[in-house]
């Protein structure tokens, strides 16, 4: 990742005293991260890794996971950040399947693990892998490589001039989220200003901490905007500084972009879509004024040097105002999954369905049912649902998605198990914690008892088996 | 009394974010994290139940989330934060 060192390098020569980097309330310039990541480099060196060599990188928010996966690049490694707190069983996972020779955890010397069977993901062209959930029963290994990366990184210096910004850190480093936030705003000079997991996940500490920031640029999932409303006996967060908002997923609400023009009242919007393996793709963008006008929020138009096309049912591609499954490629895209023959010159189908109306403009209107958005993490219920049925005391297993009352969406599975079994919903976490990651694991597993219902086609009824149970269990209740 | 404090957060875990666990099943040392039980939401939810339960300065007090992955853990959090 030879491009983010000379990046540093250079920053540290040109703007040696601008602030690289602001970590609970102190300033890190651009002289100071590069001498940090140099003594990191010496230091990991001397540990015995070397160039190559595929590291599952724990990414705890802060400044240590930012010297860490900078230290690799500069050895030549390929970090593989992982959800902080995963299962020891998911970490090993992940290090086996992308190739990995070693687990570096905050504060922590490397540990060295059993020599992995699978090829390396070092292939000479991937820089960084990212997990995201997939359809297969373990998350998905998503390589890009320095030159995806780097493309990504000159299109927000062009699109946002980050150079000059200052930028909310607010994605851990195994979040797509975190290539504009972090590795562009580094790359393009500017300031990162990293919020630390306890505001994260504290929303009282990080409106507190944001009232102070004079942070211009700000990047979130809906889920974090919505947790910024202030309680009764706060004064509402009203952010004068900030310049520009990205939200990214699905269309924010009238409810959610009434509260975005009032905390951001002289920002700019912009609605960005994509996803880990395509990263960006589309962008809207929208003043104050018009944000609350419209009925929606469109996702707008592909980013230069994007291929977007619509897709009936029968993979033909349609012309002109359309409905049908979206399909992208984009230049900062993966080159195919690790473990996976590439991609070649395909568009990735997103699973998403869309319109493009008479202007070209596109605008979501559904999401492939199957997969949601759990507080900002893709996750495939397909996939939750193979791993309970792979658990041998499981004869049946249905994963849902329902609203609880406060509109977060979460993951409900329902389980039948096999006659005369001893098991328990303890043990199906435990199990769904050595092959997911910890979002992705159902809020509630609920054993029942009777078959479910079928389709004429004798696959499981999803609705009625969700139907069924949640009438019984209001009888019940 | 730390024996306390550690029944009580188990019964209430159980009772009330992971409604589909047994308390007897619950191991005080279970890394909840891991196991989807403890999560950015439910873990604000158990931090405010510190607070009501406990009279824990909640607003004032440096959380860490990574401290708080098991019954444990939480429990030794409540007790650090009531004896002063």
């Amino acid at each position: 990742m030879q491009p983010f060192i000379a990046a540093i390098r250079h920053h540290s020569e040109n703007r040696a005293e601008a602030t690289a980097v602001r970590w609970r309330e102190n300033d890190h310039s651009y002289r100071q991260l590069a001498a940090m990541l140099l003594r990191r480099t010496r230091t990991l060196e001397q540990e015995g890794l070397r160039p190559g060599d595929v590291v599952a990188l724990e990414a705890v928010r802060g400044l240590g996971s930012i010297v860490d996966t900078g230290a690799l690049w500069n050895l030549g490694c390929v970090p593989v950040p992982f959800p902080r707190d995963s299962a020891p069983e998911l970490v090993a996972d992940i290090q086996d399947r992308s190739g990995g020779q070693w687990i570096l955890r905050p504060g922590s010397p490397p540990s060295r693990c059993l020599p992995s069977r699978r090829p390396s993901s070092a292939d000479g062209k991937t820089a960084l892998v990212l997990p995201t959930s997939g359809s297969t029963g373990v998350p998905k290994l998503v390589p890009l490589s320095a030159e995806s990366i780097n493309d990504f990184v000159c299109w927000a210096e062009d699109t946002f001039g980050l150079s000059r910004r200052t930028v909310i850190g607010f994605a851990p480093l195994n979040f797509d989220l975190s290539l504009m936030e972090i590795w562009a705003t580094l790359y393009a000079g500017g300031t990162v200003e990293l919020i630390s997991d306890e505001q994260a996940l504290n929303p009282s500490a990080l409106r507190a901490h944001l009232r102070k920031s004079a942070a211009d640029f700000f990047q979130a999932v809906p889920f974090v905007f919505q947790n910024l409303a202030t309680g009764e006996d706060e004064p509402d967060l009203v952010l004068k500084t900030m310049r520009d908002v990205i939200v990214t997923g699905s269309a924010a609400d009238a409810k959610t972009r009434t509260f975005l023009a009032m905390t951001f009242p002289n920002a700019t919007f912009h609605n960005v879509y994509g996803s880990t393996e395509t990263n960006n793709s589309f962008m809207f963008t929208t003043d104050v004024s018009q944000l609350l006008q419209l009925p929606g929020l469109p996702i707008g138009l592909p980013l230069p040097g994007v291929q977007a096309s619509i897709r009936d049912q029968d993979g033909r591609t349609l012309a002109g105002p359309a409905r049908g499954e979206l399909h992208v490629r984009t230049p900062f895209m993966m080159h195919g999954y690790v473990g996976s023959p590439g991609i070649g010159d395909e568009l990735f189908p997103t699973g998403d369905i869309v319109t493009r109306d008479q202007s070209g403009v596109y605008s979501i209107e559904s999401r492939n049912s199957r997969i949601v958005k759990v507080r900002g993490n893709r996750i495939n219920l397909d996939q939750v649902e193979a791993v309970i049925s792979s658990h041998s005391s499981v004869e049946e297993a249905v994963v849902i998605s329902r609203t609880g009352h406060d509109t977060n969406s979460r993951i409900e599975a329902l389980v039948r198990l096999r006659d005369e079994e001893q098991c328990t919903a303890l043990r199906l976490r435990m199990h769904c914690s050595r092959h997911l990651p910890p979002y992705a694991i159902p809020a509630s597993i609920s054993l029942v008892s009777h078959p479910f219902p079928r389709t004429s086609t004798h696959k499981i009824d999803r609705n009625a088996s969700e139907r069924h149970h949640y009438e019984s269990a209001a009888i019940n209740a | 009394m730390p024996e306390t404090t550690l029944a009580t957060v188990r019964t209430y875990i159980a009772h009330n974010v992971a409604t589909d666990v047994s308390a007897e099943e619950l191991d005080p040392d279970l890394n909840l994290v891991a196991l989807g039980i403890v999560t950015s939401l439910s873990l604000l939810r158990i931090i405010a139940w510190t607070g009501e339960q406990f009279g824990l300065p909640v607003n004032d007090l440096e959380i860490n989330p990574k401290e708080l992955i098991s019954i444990r853990s939480i429990a030794d959090f409540i007790d650090e934060n009531t004896t002063n």
